[in-house]
């Protein structure tokens, strides 16, 4: 049978439509999988009894957005606080003598970030060369005595890696880590010390003192000769996110 | 192409879609890996929220704070007092003020009826002390003195040997704070007394100090109230500054 010349016309245009549509649907398919997996569902995934790690790692994301959002605002109302605490000491009189006894509070209590000149010495984990494996791993003990010793010289403030030392912080081994406050902390451990650099040095250094008693023969630790610094900084104290009870708190 | 034909294209064409939808849309991460992240990922979001609440506090604190500087520094009185309110509550944080409430008292004495270990003359009884001090300070004490001696964030307990004829391991002084400090030692604690009481005994600090000839007594102050005094030494801050300032 021969095609008329109108239908000959049309075949074109008809192939085009035919696969304009095809391309419509296919794509129509396409959104209605993806459109049911993450708003029907909301998030859950039915071909999959997998839990949807993919949906808590975006909260994740976004309140770790809001909380870098909070802590750039922190900051600015820091920055804020202390050009008008500079201010009313500059100026004296009763704000200035608050201010005074804020600022020391505030470095005993470390509720604000510090710097200053100090030292720095870092323990590690020794090499297990015997049987006794206790031996070769630093304990609390041996950063408390570090500790107190820096505190026995007179120091400002102490931190052990990111844990700044307050007057309720516990050093505490808990098996493989040492708890410190509530952070649980590994080796190596960092002990900044502000202070005067010299006489904080100089008693680390002290020939049989705490150091010299960590490097002892049968303990093996890494431990650096102190580090005089003209600045470190010593971080503010970080509370609790989970009361001990496991609720988090007020 | 008939009817039959197009709409056949057309179930094809919507399957061939929900087909490359799923092809690309899920997860096929192995199970145990599966597991594992979401755990993390879970434990990690929690965290964060948490963070959350904790920086929410912290900048309402700072807010309160700028804005009483803001009207000190136009001379408003106001301002001066929630300075000072903010003072009598950061003193008790830094352990500056008394603390009342229930605890733990822990008496710990030379008693020459308990076993030594024999050749035993000396113990650095300031790394004893330390000891039950981090125990407690673990356990969620709030507060914590020595014979009266408060303990700050730069407090120091130190031996002090020879200043002591003693007969037991113990020299018998340490110092707490830079000031001597004589046996017996009685150690104060406030917080969860059972708690505190508890870490004690899971540490068989007891037991310790028995075979250096120490006694050592708990007593739980359950309804308390124990105090413990401020702590009254220099106050640190002579080569530490703000951070910003």
């Amino acid at each position: 049978m021969k095609e008329s010349p109108r239908t000959a016309t049309n075949a074109p245009l008809r192939r085009r439509v035919v696969g304009s549509w095809t391309i419509v649907a296919a794509v129509f398919g396409l959104m209605v999988s993806v459109q049911y997996h993450d708003v029907a569902l909301g998030g859950a995934a039915i071909w999959s009894a997998l839990p949807d790690v993919s949906s808590v790692s975006a909260r994740l994301a976004a309140v770790d957005n809001v909380n870098q959002a909070l802590r750039r605002r922190e900051s600015g109302v820091m920055r804020n606080i202390l050009a008008l605490q500079s201010d009313a000491l500059r100026r004296g009189g009763a704000t200035a003598l608050v201010e005074r006894q804020l600022h020391a509070a505030r470095v005993l209590a470390g509720t604000v970030a510090l710097t200053g000149p100090g030292v720095v010495v870092t323990i590690s984990d020794g090499r297990m060369s015997g049987p006794d494996l206790a031996q070769f791993l630093t304990h609390d003990w041996d950063l408390r005595s570090v500790v107190n010793e820096l505190f026995v010289a007179g120091a400002d403030a102490v931190s052990i890696n990111s844990a700044r030392i307050t007057a309720q912080t516990g050093v505490y081994c808990i098996g493989p880590v040492v708890r410190v406050g509530n952070m649980r902390l590994g080796p190596p451990f960092v002990i900044r010390a502000i202070g005067d650099s010299s006489v904080l040095a100089a008693a680390l250094n002290l020939p049989g003192g705490v150091l010299d008693a960590l490097r002892g023969a049968n303990r093996g630790l890494h431990v650096t000769r102190p580090q005089q610094k003209r600045r470190i900084r010593v971080p503010a104290y970080e509370p609790a996110l989970f009361a001990q009870t496991g609720e988090a708190l007020p | 192409m008939t009817p039959v034909s197009l709409k056949a294209l057309f179930g094809v064409s919507v399957t061939l879609g929900i087909l490359l939808g799923l092809e690309f849309h899920v997860d096929r991460t192995p199970a145990v890996q599966a597991y594992t992240s979401y755990l993390s990922q879970s434990e990690a979001l929690n965290a964060a929220l948490a963070r959350t609440g904790v920086l929410t506090r912290a900048l309402a604190a700072g807010d309160a704070q700028l804005h009483a500087l803001e009207e000190v520094s136009g001379h408003a009185r106001v301002g001066l007092v929630d300075l000072r309110r903010e003072l009598v509550h950061l003193e008790k944080q830094a352990g500056l003020t008394p603390l009342s409430g229930p605890g733990v008292r822990i008496r710990i004495a030379f008693d020459p009826k308990l076993p030594t270990i024999a050749g035993l003359t000396s113990v650095d009884e300031a790394t004893q002390l330390q000891m039950v001090v981090g125990a407690l300070q673990a356990a969620g004490a709030q507060a914590v003195a020595i014979n009266g001696q408060r303990l700050v964030a730069t407090s120091s307990i130190r031996s002090v040997h020879g200043l002591s004829a003693s007969a037991d391991p113990f020299s018998g002084v340490v110092q707490v704070n830079g000031q001597p400090v004589l046996a017996p030692y009685e150690i104060a604690a406030i917080g969860a007394p059972d708690r505190l009481a508890a870490i004690l005994t899971a540490e068989a600090l007891g037991q310790q100090f028995n075979i250096l000839e120490q006694s050592f007594a708990v007593s739980l102050f359950r309804r308390g109230p124990i105090t413990v005094p401020a702590y009254t030494g220099p106050l640190p801050g002579k080569y530490a500054t703000e951070v910003g300032m």
